[in-house]
């Protein structure tokens, strides 16, 4: 048993020190997406034939918002050096500030996203409130 | 009853060689990590030893009590140790195949797929439940066929310890002969992977000839860039919703589905919805090559 817990303290401490130094060399800093281009394939992983007719992409690539020709919208929210996906269901609410709109879906484990979308954020307050399609 | 765990005496080297390759991904990938995920791998690695501590007599007993019934009285003669090991990973690649094949199990299993970062500290992230998704009952035939409990626990730890270094992306591919028949940081890259084609593939410990023999054998395409994780990325760095979130599904699921199809949302495979609302990884497979075969115009 005292072995067990040395082995448990030893272990943790190594933990601790790992997550640091990962921190310190400053490793995983921010997922941008590229371009248009790169959305679309992120798009296409997530949910394997959605194909984009409109795409929203946040200045520096921190986020984007996406509609296919069916009037789906999906959401690529930063997640640490990556991007998660969701598609927006009738649930989701979005607010705008001037040019930033706040997404916020029905899934409340998944954060609310803030991108700033220039001119076209009031477009895509619009498509999210009263989707088509 | 002698009883050496020899993951615990890896878990030095399994730190340096964390360690080893942050300093690596610094000057050569800095997006292979990212510090919260490894928090949480690392946390879940902490976790599922408390976890495998706590319910280890147990499956000791099962395999001390099995082995009382054992067919043939193999002793701990040289040749039963490689033999062991051979049938063990067997055993390992069936629990893994089932693993992803049947939700009860991938409730367990998913822990270790979550993440959307391919490194070392990813082989660290182990369940805590796998008890609970009765994992350890594809290593009790070995018992009945005669291998000492002792020895067939060995030789899972080893198969353990091998399987640390084939999650990086820092070592391309091995020489053909060693990925003919190991498994390596390429194949199980494509086991990783959530690209339609490398779904549910690959599900070797030690020898990919299992895969081979089996027919789920996928090699890492050169031009298919991997993209890491789970058909529905988690985004969230929550330790508890990590660990359960797929129970969490399973339970939500069954409450409200219709008497007859609550149990399939336990046991048929993960995707599955009675209503035809979600897709399994078969489905998108199948809509991903369809569509390689007839590519959709782009707008």
């Amino acid at each position: 048993m005292g072995g067990q817990l040395l082995l448990f303290a030893a272990s943790l401490a190594g933990v601790i020190f790992l997550v640091l130094v990962s921190r310190w060399l400053g490793l995983g800093r921010g997922a941008t997406i590229a371009s248009e281009a790169e959305a679309r394939e992120l798009a296409d992983n997530a949910l394997c034939g959605f194909v984009p007719t409109d795409i929203g992409l946040a200045p520096g690539g921190r986020g984007a918002l996406l509609r296919d020709s069916r009037g789906r919208i999906m959401l690529l929210a930063p997640h640490g050096a990556r991007f998660a996906a969701r598609l927006l269901d009738a649930n989701a609410c979005v607010t705008r500030d001037g040019t930033r709109l706040t997404v916020t879906i029905s899934d409340r484990t998944f954060p609310a996203t803030t991108m700033d979308l220039g001119p076209d954020a009031e477009a895509w307050e619009r498509r999210i409130t009263a989707p088509e399609g | 009853m002698p009883n050496f765990d020899p993951v615990n005496y890896a878990v030095p080297a399994f730190i340096l060689l964390v360690l080893a390759e942050m300093i690596w991904a610094r000057w050569r990938h800095p997006q292979a990590y990212e510090p919260r995920d490894t928090a949480v791998s690392l946390a879940f690695g902490l976790g599922s030893t408390v976890a495998g501590a706590l319910t280890a007599s147990l499956v000791l007993a099962m395999l001390v009590k099995l082995h009382e019934y054992r067919l043939f009285d193999i002793g701990w003669q040289w040749w039963a140790w490689p033999l062991c090991f051979v049938l063990d990973d067997l055993a390992y690649y069936w629990s893994h195949r089932f693993g992803h094949r049947i939700r009860w199990f991938w409730a367990s299993h998913v822990n270790h797929h979550s993440s959307q970062h391919y490194n070392l500290s990813t082989a660290l992230r182990q369940t805590w439940t796998g008890f609970i998704a009765i994992s350890f009952v594809f290593r009790l035939p070995l018992a009945l066929i005669g291998f000492h409990p002792a020895m067939i626990l060995f030789c899972g730890g080893l198969n353990l310890i091998y399987q640390f270094w084939i999650h990086t992306e820092a070592i391309g591919r091995m020489p053909r002969w060693f990925e003919a028949v190991m498994n390596t940081p390429s194949h199980h890259r494509v086991h990783h992977a959530t690209n339609p084609l490398y779904l549910d593939r690959n599900y070797a410990g030690t020898f990919i000839l299992w895969d081979k023999l089996f027919g789920t054998y996928q090699p890492e395409l050169d031009e298919l860039r991997i993209r890491y994780g789970i058909v529905k990325q988690l985004g969230s760095f929550h330790l508890l919703w990590s660990v359960f979130h797929e129970w969490i599904g399973i339970a939500h699921d069954m409450w409200a589905a219709p008497w007859r199809h609550k149990l399939s949302y336990l046991l048929r495979e993960p995707g599955w919805s009675h209503d035809g609302s979600r897709e399994t990884s078969d489905a998108i497979r199948a809509r991903w090559l369809e569509s390689q075969a007839s590519p959709p115009d782009r707008p």
